[in-house]
């Protein structure tokens, strides 16, 4: 009985249960297709599982390494994924025929060379590093290749990227057709393992330079801004283009203490001055035109004339010194800790006497390109409002849009070189000016700034604002001052030395004795530290809106004459009487 | 329930009475369709002058730029004429550096395809409106056929020589049932292509229109002619190229404008007696050229480059100065430039009237075209007496002088390369100039635009800028990711994959 009525029930659940499934089926059929994801975008993991034709052995790689899971998460990813075929001929190259036979941590350090951490698009690549790091903690150099009319991007030169900017979830993939591998090397080791830097790796050795750069990047905790270095070594061949067939001969050339290890000694400032802070690679050096070297207040400049990149290519004191060209083909070199270059002339750090620098500021490159530069009754040019069309001027911010002129003054006017900057300063004008100047050797030098006066706003002086070597001059150019302001008269035949001990001189060499209006004021003085191209700042004080009437800046050395020359309207100097 | 009933009843019946009788008919309200237009030869008129309003900027309702502003960017943004100013985008100076992605919307052909899609629409229906319109002539018709074979022709150049290969359409899409994938198309066959159509056009082409200003506005067989001129020179069919260019010149339609006078008539007037054909812009629809190159926040200067190397200067005598350069192509001091945007000597345009027209051909073209392809037939002679006339009409410098020897093929080459960089000067005729002598017997002058790129791109690319351009395809711009995901079977540009 019971069993029957279970039975029954059995049969009712049966009958219930299969007009439920009828009825469902029944409305189903017109059931609403619904996306419940907000995309169809996979995740960099998900392409490759998508695409196990190209990426299946990556892929093996990405989870025996225990990292397949972080790049199918959320985040910004860069991967270099190599193909099944550049993967294959990695093992063929180490021996192993499949990826079991790896371990686990050595594939980790793989794919950790492989990933950077934020997207980087082809848009990014340079002839040069990549600014971000992989996480394995080396660059990676980007640059092209053709080979049979196809150009593509390269990376590290071991690898060509096939496909590019595939965008994923989280991130960006670019397919490659060979496994990278890290630099193995440091930079000393790289020196010893090739034959022809003999002559350099003795003074490398002999300077304990070697020491320092055998060091790797982790290891580096004394230093670091130097866990990266640059160094620019010479091939025997260069030292013997030069004169030097040994280091024997190298050593009797330059270490004039004898002992190399020495710091004073000019063979230890020959080796360091081959050596600057962080990976500069060429691309880097060329979008800065100096660069600091180990050799204590030293620096490297560089350009790019044509395709070649040229170190030590100076103007100085209007006269051209050529400089050496790097060989492109043998630099750019990963290390483990930093990049190694080569260069084609042997040069070494210039003694020079600090000299003084009468700066005409209108000698900015843009404004002498003119074709009215320095044509007496010619419009004025702009050199923009709020953005300077002079790559050695910067701005602050103005909100006033007064521009900012170059202008020929009329030939009445005994402006050095017949020209001035009418420059905008002031409360709603620029706050600032900064002017890149000429080289300056290192050194102790007044500065002067010499202007029209008038009743404009006043000017303070700041000698590389922003760095380490900030200094802030003492005084202030107060445009409304006339020569009269120290009270000393004009007509008085000492006067331009008591001027002198007040801070202020004639500078215009035309102007006559009588005339107060060209006024040269001491700024104060600074202590330059290193041979190099400076910034002045001009900041405006006391809170007066103008444009200002500015001619020129001299930085003459402290313990030379500061009155004479005087510059004259067509340029030349006109010495003391 | 009677009364329920009774009222719904009623409610049914108010509907059914009340409501308009069309209530299923889809027209437009706002416009016209086919099959109401495309009656009367006033129609096909007012058609085919909308495939010229469409060359001077993008039709209502349509966000995009006008198309000489991407004339512009594709015949400069690559060459060594133009430098950024502080309103550049990104786009734009990736373009400028060889840092060219599909993603860059700088590289759509849509402005190109909507005029071809015109172009398309008047071939299609024009010649059906003879039978319904009697006093439609055959004479009008064809004339009307020329023009919009020679305008879809001279699209189809552009596009040719900015993607290399792309979808070929000849015939309109009017409809949704109508929208194809059209794959892509062999370069060559484009061309072959532009040829058949310009022959036919030039065939039915009328002479003149009657006056001055509808000749330069509208096609004429001389237009085409020239077209025909330069397509063959891209070509590389020096003889067929000459042939044009002496139909053009010999139909003594055309004179150079004295240097005095060349930069009012010819660029702040416009339609002057060397004006072939010119994108007509007024005071009803100004160019976009303003907001490009005149404020504070304009896009593009002329590099400092244009009036140092390319015209120069004499530094004895201030007066003695070619008419083509200082204060008309660039103004100095603050490098604008200045053929757009010029009233003057001294006075610029003001927003109001930038409506300086887009030249797209000039009598000088016809004559330099002639001297390039004489150079490579070895009439080295004629070609350097045509430079000769344009040089001494513009009064250019002693300094800008070659004088190669009348067999040297690429130094007399080389030379109208120089001086079509003076004549055209933001012309958007400079990179494909380059291109066209790069690619000349198969690359053998690809120095040409690796010399040029080595100025031209910021010191950290300048050597991937190089090797990038030693690759063929990169000289071509990349499919557009829109356009590619819209048509599957198009094939991305292998450069760019």
């Amino acid at each position: 009985m019971i069993m029957k009525t279970l039975n029954l029930k059995k049969g009712i659940c049966a009958a219930i249960g299969a007009s439920l499934i009828a009825i469902v089926l029944l409305f189903s059929c017109k059931r609403e297709h619904m996306t419940l994801t907000t995309t169809n975008d996979v995740n960099i993991t998900g392409f490759f599982e998508n695409n196990p034709a190209q990426f299946s052995e990556f892929q093996k790689i990405l989870e025996k390494s225990g990292t397949a899971s972080f790049l199918g998460a959320y985040g910004k990813y860069t991967v270099f994924a190599p193909t099944n075929d550049a993967v294959k001929s990695y093992m063929q190259n180490i021996g192993k025929s499949s990826i079991d036979q790896i371990d686990a941590a050595t594939l980790k350090d793989l794919v950790r060379l492989h990933t950077i951490v934020d997207t980087v698009s082809t848009a990014n690549f340079k002839d040069g590093k990549l600014q971000q790091l992989t996480m394995f903690g080396q660059y990676l150099l980007t640059g092209a290749a053709n080979i049979d009319g196809v150009t593509r991007y390269t990376i590290n030169r071991q690898a060509n990227v096939i496909q590019a900017n595939i965008r994923t979830g989280n991130g960006i993939i670019h397919v490659l057709d060979k496994v990278l591998t890290p630099a193995t090397k440091t930079l000393a080791q790289m020196i010893e393992g090739d034959p022809k830097y003999s002559i350099f790796l003795e003074a490398l050795k002999a300077t304990k330079f070697y020491d320092s750069l055998n060091v790797l990047p982790a290891d580096n905790t004394r230093d670091t801004t130097r866990r990266f270095q640059t160094l620019i070594a010479e091939t025997d061949q260069v030292f013997k283009a030069a004169g030097i067939n040994s280091y024997a001969q190298l050593k009797t050339k330059y270490s004039h203490l004898g002992d190399p290890t020495n710091h004073a000694d000019s063979l230890w400032l020959f080796v360091a001055y081959r050596i600057s802070p962080q990976a500069r690679y060429l691309a880097d050096i060329v979008t800065a035109s100096s660069h600091p070297t180990l050799a204590p207040q030293e620096i490297i400049t560089s350009k790019l004339d044509g395709q070649n990149v040229l170190i030590n290519d100076d103007v100085f004191n209007g006269i051209r010194e050529p400089g050496y060209v790097i060989d492109r083909l043998a630099s750019d070199n990963t290390a483990k800790n930093g990049v190694l270059h080569s260069v084609t002339g042997n040069y070494a750090i210039k003694v020079r006497q600090a000299t003084p620098i009468y700066w005409d500021l209108a000698t900015q490159p843009e404004l002498m390109k003119l074709s009215t530069f320095r044509k007496v009754g010619s419009p004025d040019v702009s050199i923009g409002i709020k953005t300077s069309l002079c790559a050695g001027i910067a701005f602050g911010t103005s909100s006033s849009g007064v521009d900012n002129l170059y202008r020929v003054a009329p030939l009445t006017e005994p402006y050095a070189n017949g020209d001035l900057l009418v420059l905008a300063f002031g409360s709603n004008r620029q706050p600032w000016m900064n002017f890149t100047t000429p080289m300056l050797v290192k050194g102790r030098y007044k500065v002067w700034i010499c202007y029209r006066a008038g009743d404009l706003p006043s000017l303070q002086a700041t000698m590389d604002p922003g760095t380490g070597q900030e200094q802030v001059l003492p005084n202030i150019a107060v445009w409304k001052d006339y020569l009269t302001a120290p009270g000393v008269p004009l007509a008085d035949p000492n006067s331009d030395n008591l001027m002198e001990s007040y801070g202020y001189k004639r500078y215009a060499a035309d102007n006559v004795a009588s005339n107060s209006s060209w006024v040269g004021r001491f700024m104060g003085t600074v202590n330059i530290q290193t041979t190099d191209r400076h910034v002045i700042r001009l900041t405006s004080v006391g809170g007066r809106a103008g444009s200002v009437t500015l001619d020129m800046i001299q930085f003459i050395p402290v313990d030379m004459d500061q009155q004479y020359p005087r510059i004259k309207r067509d340029g030349t100097l006109q010495n003391r009487p | 329930m009677k009364r329920i009933i009774y009222k719904v009843s009623l409610l049914i019946l108010l509907f059914s009475i009340s409501s308009c009788k069309k209530w299923l008919t889809l027209q437009p309200q706002d416009g016209i369709i086919r099959n109401e237009f495309w009656k009367t030869k006033e129609d096909v008129q007012a058609a085919v002058i909308g495939c010229y309003s469409s060359l001077l900027g993008a039709p209502t309702g349509i966000k995009d730029r006008a198309l000489v502003d991407y004339l512009f960017m594709w015949g400069e943004l690559r060459a060594d004429m133009v430098s950024p100013g502080p309103g550049m985008s990104v786009d734009e100076q990736n373009i400028m550096i060889v840092n060219i992605l599909s993603s860059n919307p700088i590289t759509s052909w849509k402005s190109l395809y909507r005029t071809i899609n015109y172009c398309n629409t008047v071939i299609d229906f024009a010649p059906d409106v003879k039978k319904v319109d009697n006093t439609f002539t055959q004479a009008s018709l064809d004339a009307y056929m020329a023009e919009a074979l020679a305008l879809r022709s001279l699209m189809y150049f552009y596009v040719v020589r900015t993607w290399g290969d792309a979808p070929l359409k000849l015939k309109s899409t009017s409809t949704d049932q109508e929208i194809q994938n059209l794959g892509i198309t062999e370069k060559a066959t484009i061309l072959n292509q532009i040829v058949a159509d310009l022959l036919k056009a030039e065939s039915l082409a009328a002479v003149t229109y009657g006056n001055k200003q509808y000749d330069t506005g509208r096609i004429t067989k001389y237009t085409i002619e020239t077209m025909l001129a330069d397509v063959y020179l891209w070509m590389e069919k020096y003889n067929d190229c000459i042939l044009m260019c002496d139909k053009v010149i010999d139909s003594k339609k055309f004179s150079l404008v004295p240097g005095a006078i060349m930069y009012n008539n010819v660029f702040f007037t416009g339609n002057s007696t060397e004006g072939i054909f010119e994108f007509q812009f007024d005071a009803q629809k100004l160019n976009p050229f303003y907001a490009m190159f005149a404020p504070v926040s304009r896009r593009l200067n002329a590099s400092p480059n244009v009036l140092e190397a390319i015209y120069t200067q004499d530094f004895v005598n201030d007066l003695n100065v070619d008419r083509r350069g200082l204060h008309a192509a660039v103004r100095p001091g603050d490098n604008m430039i200045y053929k757009y945007m010029g009233v003057d000597y001294n006075t610029s345009r003001t927003p109001d009237i930038s409506y300086a027209h887009w030249f797209a051909y000039r009598y000088p073209d016809v004559l330099l075209m002639k001297a390039e392809a004489c150079a490579q037939v070895g009439r080295g002679q004629d070609a350097l007496d045509l430079v000769k006339v344009v040089r001494d009409r513009a009064g250019a410098l002693i300094a800008t002088e070659r004088k190669p020897d009348v067999a040297d093929k690429d130094g007399i080459a080389d030379y109208i390369l120089e001086e079509r960089a003076r004549e055209f000067s933001f012309e958007g005729k400079r990179w494909y100039d380059i291109l066209r002598n790069a690619k000349r017997d198969n690359y053998r002058r690809l120095d040409l635009i690796l010399g040029m790129v080595s100025e031209a791109v910021p010191s950290d690319l300048q050597q991937s800028a190089i090797v990038k351009y030693r690759d063929k395809n990169s000289h071509y711009l990349p499919i557009f990711d829109d356009e590619i995901s819209a048509d599957q079977t198009l094939k991305q540009n292998p450069f760019y994959k």
